[in-house]
């Protein structure tokens, strides 16, 4: 565990330092991440303006919804999206089979290693419209809603590791890997919405199948004190179990890829 | 003409080769159409039309907008950057065809066949998930027109953002704060009069609602006869404003790029 | 036992076959014909702790496959094999700490950064006491002659600098068992140069067993006693170099330099002629004939200067590859 904690501390130090060798870089993405997000509060805030319903939710709880998305999706590309992301550079370069023979996790190594700690920033905006946010239903808050909250954003970051790692696992079968990530990236966009908008089957299948619905907007109901106990259990469940897949699939694929690679 | 028969020929059959890639495509889009359609739906059932819009319009707009997307945005600046910093381009550039003329050739290629298979899903669409009218032919027609200019004014962007290359050695983070705002301003996440009329008038000014938003709303029929005109002017214009400076880059570029001596 | 022992061990790769055309093309978005190569078939050898092996062949002789595969990196088809008394491909993480694997194709280092910071994560992922690094870093530095370029970006680096790095990358651990796969590729002459005669001191200073690929017939020549060369992925030769030329070499070279010109027709006899100017000519003579030959050449010709060679290696291994004849 020791020697994860200080690997993944050496990542981020590589990733203080690329941002010192490309700054252009730095700049563009954080601009372009910036101007993103203002657009979509400026489109919610449109929603809103015109509906002031939406399938239940009040503009501030929606502005919760999106800033769990925000959350979920800055830390998740802070941390692994790019390492695995890019796994398949590692593999057209041939570079992946070095990564078999380090006494490390390859999975760690795989997602870990690219890291992109300036994403910090653009949680600033983030964490600023969650405190509006908070401040407009101060009186839901308990200090167990809280708790529960955080609890099932950590979650909602497993589960996105997990179907990452899954996506990821694929660059051993196929080299056509730009089309599933985008897939990926347009899936979780969807979570930017409370999965209720979605008429059955698309809402099951959006709240557990690809499960948008735990990921994103069951923090928010957390916190706003309408998730049943019930629901947070199933919630825990399914990223145990999505991880536990995911984990798998990942070392079937990389048997394969030692099997079939040349 | 001949040889560009050949590589249009080579390209198609290139196309049939990244077969994951090809389907994930179209899933992404129909993803993206189910995301609008349960998003608009929602925010009408408040009742009342929506900014002019009505349900139907707005669910029309979706399905073509995310037609255009995979017919009109085929990229291939990724292609011309690799080329020009890896320096294949030097061989490309000495055969006798042109370089521009042979990209521009296999990226129409992607969009012929996406156009077919594209109109098959849409029917698809309409017969199984989502009842919308379809377009009055006099539309489409006067959408080709529209489709014709955004064609133009997105391979210059396009062909300008690989060729950046040229000058620096690292484009990413440019052609990434360019790909997103131009999926913003373009209009393929919402139409634009949607959004306030300070920000919509900005992006009017700018070439981007050219490319997806005002072919798309042609070819719905949200425009009378006088805005229809001014877009098709504007259209006009911009393309020939395009061309002359991707045009007059690329005879820079390549300046610089006998001068690197690679 | 053995430091390295492989036996019967076995590669097949599957790959796709796509006839030409767009029909064909239309039909492989649906379906692929599946094809086998077997890159490596039933090969076994033995390396004993310290030696150094040269591994030889032509391309996709399945060289790399079978450095991959004592790597872990790959899994076999078939057989058996064992390094330091592990089975490489379960990847233990004991095993991987006391190996390292360098291609000569592929870095390890992180091409935005200086070489620095990648040996100081090697540090971290082999868990290398911080004592033990710096002095083994001094050491291997020294050796190289590399300090100054320890803090440049790697981008920045010259090919042969490179190779160093990655070298001193893969040695930090202080590995027992190291795989050199083509370490020389692409490098300029004196490069080739210094890379040979770090492998030598290396190995001779620390004992380390190791496997070594290349191109170059110079590299196997001034490094290895022992070669194992493979083609279509089989085992043709294992043994000392030296006897690999007696095996199969049936003559050797002589080169003479005239003091007055010599006619053609008069050489015809000696030998068959590798080249001729009318005061110089290279002879290939059959082994049981040099002696007396010579001793002809030197009397009755006016000869300058002499000299009598063994055939060059590089020669020698073609002619082996030619004579085993490719099979399909």
């Amino acid at each position: 565990m020791k020697l994860y904690y200080r690997l993944l501390v050496q990542f981020m130090g590589k990733g203080f330092m690329f941002v010192a060798v490309h700054p252009l870089d730095f700049w563009m993405y954080l601009v372009g991440k910036i101007i993103r997000m203002a657009f979509f509060f400026v489109f919610i805030f449109s929603i809103f303006r015109v509906a002031p319903e939406f399938a239940g939710y009040n503009f501030a709880t929606g502005i919760l919804i999106f800033v769990t998305y925000n959350f979920i999706d800055i830390l998740s590309q802070t941390f692994f999206f790019r390492g695995l992301y890019h796994l398949q550079e590692l593999v057209r370069r041939g570079t992946f089979d070095r990564a078999l023979t380090y006494p490390i996790s390859p999975l760690f190594y795989t997602a870990f290693r690219m890291p992109d700690p300036m994403d910090f920033i653009s949680l600033v905006p983030v964490l600023m419209l969650l405190g509006w946010a908070l401040t407009q239903f101060a009186q839901l808050l308990t200090p167990l809603a809280i708790l529960l909250y955080i609890l099932l954003v950590a979650n909602g970051l497993l589960i996105a590791f997990a179907l990452c790692t899954f996506l990821a696992s694929l660059t051993f079968f196929t080299q056509e890997m730009e089309g599933v990530w985008w897939f990926y990236r347009y899936a979780v966009q969807v979570g930017r919405y409370p999965v209720e908008i979605f008429r059955s089957p698309f809402q099951f299948i959006l709240t557990w199948v690809i499960p948008l619905g735990v990921m994103i907007t069951f923090p928010s109901r957390a916190l706003l004190g309408i998730l049943s106990w019930q629901f947070v259990g199933g919630a825990l469940v399914l990223s145990a179990l999505l991880f536990y897949v995911a984990l798998s699939f990942w070392r079937f694929a990389l048997r394969r890829y030692s099997s079939a690679s040349s | 003409m001949r040889k560009y028969w050949f590589i249009f020929k080579m390209e198609l059959t290139q196309l049939m080769e990244l077969r994951l890639d090809f389907w994930v495509k179209w899933l992404t889009s129909l993803l993206i159409v189910i995301m609008n359609y349960f998003v608009w739906t929602t925010a009408f059932a408040s009742g009342k039309s929506f900014g002019g819009y009505a349900l139907e319009s707005i669910v029309a707009y979706f399905i073509t907008t995310s037609f255009l997307y995979n017919v009109i945005l085929i990229h291939r600046q990724e292609l011309i950057s690799r080329d020009i910093v890896e320096g294949g381009l030097s061989t490309l550039l000495v055969r006798p065809l042109s370089y521009p003329l042979q990209i521009f050739c296999r990226a129409m290629v992607s969009r012929i066949v996406y156009t077919a298979i594209g109109a098959v899903l849409i029917y698809i669409v309409s017969l199984f998930i989502i009842q919308f009218p379809m377009p009055a032919p006099q539309n489409i027609a006067l959408g080709i027109l529209a489709i014709l200019f955004a064609t133009i004014l997105y391979t210059c962007f396009d062909f300008s953002l690989g060729i950046l290359s040229f000058w620096l050695a690292r484009s990413n983070g440019p052609r990434w704060i360019f790909s997103t705002i131009g999926m913003l301003a373009s209009g393929i996440m919402f139409p634009i009069d949607l959004l306030p009329s300070w920000l919509e008038k900005i992006l009017f000014a700018t070439p981007f609602p050219y490319i997806i938003y005002f072919p798309a709303s042609v070819v719905v029929g949200h425009f009378d006869s006088t805005s229809l005109t001014q877009g098709m002017l504007a259209g006009f214009f911009w393309s020939v404003v395009l061309i002359i400076l991707t045009a007059t880059a690329w005879r820079r570029g390549i300046r610089t790029f006998d001068g690197s001596g690679i | 036992m053995s430091i390295i022992e492989v036996k019967k061990l076995s590669k097949t790769y599957t790959y796709h076959r796509k006839a030409p055309g767009l029909w064909a093309s239309v039909k492989s978005l649906f379906h692929r014909e599946k094809l086998y190569t077997h890159a490596v078939k039933d090969i076994s050898f033995s390396v004993e702790e310290g030696e150094l092996v040269g591994f030889l062949g032509p391309n996709g002789a399945g060289k790399t496959t079978t450095l991959k595969m004592l790597s872990g990196i790959l899994y076999p088809t078939g057989g058996e094999a064992r390094v330091l008394g592990y089975v490489p491909w379960e990847r233990r993480k004991e095993y991987q700490k006391q190996f390292a694997i360098v291609m000569g194709q592929k870095n390890q280092l992180w091409w935005d950064l200086p070489a620095m910071e990648s040996f100081i994560l090697n540090k971290e992922i082999y868990e290398v006491p911080e004592k033990q690094f710096r002095t083994t870093l001094d050491e291997l530095v020294d050796l190289l002659d590399v300090r100054d370029i320890l803090d440049v970006q790697v981008r920045k680096l010259s090919l042969g600098q490179r190779m160093k790095c990655e070298l001193i990358a893969a040695l930090l651990h202080a590995p027992r068992v190291l795989f050199l796969d083509e370490p020389t590729i692409g490098l300029d002459v004196v490069s080739q140069q210094n890379m040979r005669e770090f492998i030598r001191k290396y190995n001779a200073l620390k004992k380390t067993t190791i496997l070594l690929t290349s191109h170059y017939m110079e590299d196997v020549e001034a490094l290895c006693k022992r070669v194992i060369i493979i083609n279509h992925g089989q085992i043709i030769y294992d043994g000392l170099l030296a006897d690999l030329v007696d095996k199969y070499v049936d003559h050797k070279i002589i080169t003479v330099s005239f003091k007055k010109e010599v006619q053609k027709k008069d050489l015809e006899k000696l030998g068959e002629i590798r080249e001729y100017k009318p005061q110089y000519v290279v002879l290939e003579i059959k082994n049981d004939h040099v002696r007396e030959r010579a001793a002809k050449i030197l009397t009755t010709m006016p000869v300058d200067d002499i000299l009598i060679d063994e055939a060059p290696v590089e020669e020698v291994i073609r002619k082996i590859f030619e004579e085993v004849a490719p099979r399909k």
